[in-house]
């Protein structure tokens, strides 16, 4: 079985990450799944390209899964998994599960997860246009 | 010392090359790195680069050693 923070070039799917974290003391998983945008405002995207530092990407994830799992003591799983390389319209980039016995500590945690993600992460996006390219950040 | 520098996304275009052997004086610290990249690479400078050093960002003061990976990280875009 794969591990729970993962950087792939294979297409993602979230039900497979879920399986990940279920076990029978779970009774809550809480999901985010990133996909990619194909209009944004007037703007058409054609495709996107991921590229990671992957050992630091890992050790980045890693890092944030446990930030998670001490500020939310109930929190008992967390899995991390983002693609990169070349991705399609449509196709998912990100899936985050959180795992618990209970829902009430999910939420916040996922919010937080996601947050670090895009702040910390090594993981680059570059967007395609029809006209031009541009390096993404929301920094 | 020699370290290595890695360049991800727009740091890697400026470059033109994924990775680059740096030689430095003895007790040279990342600050030194950083101008002696930003004077190969002017547009570097304007980038916003973080520099993380054996995959731990820190302090431009930090003095740099034998073997280190330093890597430029532009703003992240993950997610």
């Amino acid at each position: 079985m794969a591990g729970l923070i993962e950087i792939t070039e294979q297409a993602i799917s979230a039900d497979e990450v879920i399986a990940r974290v279920v076990k029978p003391t779970v009774g809550a998983v809480t999901t985010f799944v990133g996909v990619v945008r194909g209009m944004t405002g007037e703007r058409e995207t054609l495709y996107l390209e991921y590229e990671a530092y992957p050992e630091m990407a890992i050790k980045t994830l890693q890092q944030i899964a446990d930030e998670v799992r001490a500020r939310w003591p109930d929190v008992n799983e967390v899995a991390i998994v983002h693609r990169v390389g070349r991705l399609e319209i449509g196709e998912t980039a990100l899936v985050i599960a959180l795992a618990a016995a209970h829902r009430a500590q999910t939420f916040d945690a996922l919010r937080y997860t996601i947050d670090r993600i895009k702040e910390i992460t090594p993981i680059w996006k570059k967007e395609f246009w029809a006209d031009g390219a541009a390096w993404r950040s929301e920094q | 010392m020699q370290v290595t520098v890695r360049f991800f996304a727009v740091s890697r275009e400026m470059a033109g090359t994924e990775r680059q052997i740096y030689t430095l004086p003895e007790g040279a610290t990342l600050q030194e790195l950083q101008n002696r990249l930003f004077a190969t690479y002017p547009a570097l400078e304007a980038q916003r680069v973080r520099f993380a050093v054996n995959m731990t960002y820190i302090p431009l003061s930090e003095v740099l050693h034998e073997g280190d990976e330093v890597a430029c990280i532009p703003p992240v875009g993950g997610g």
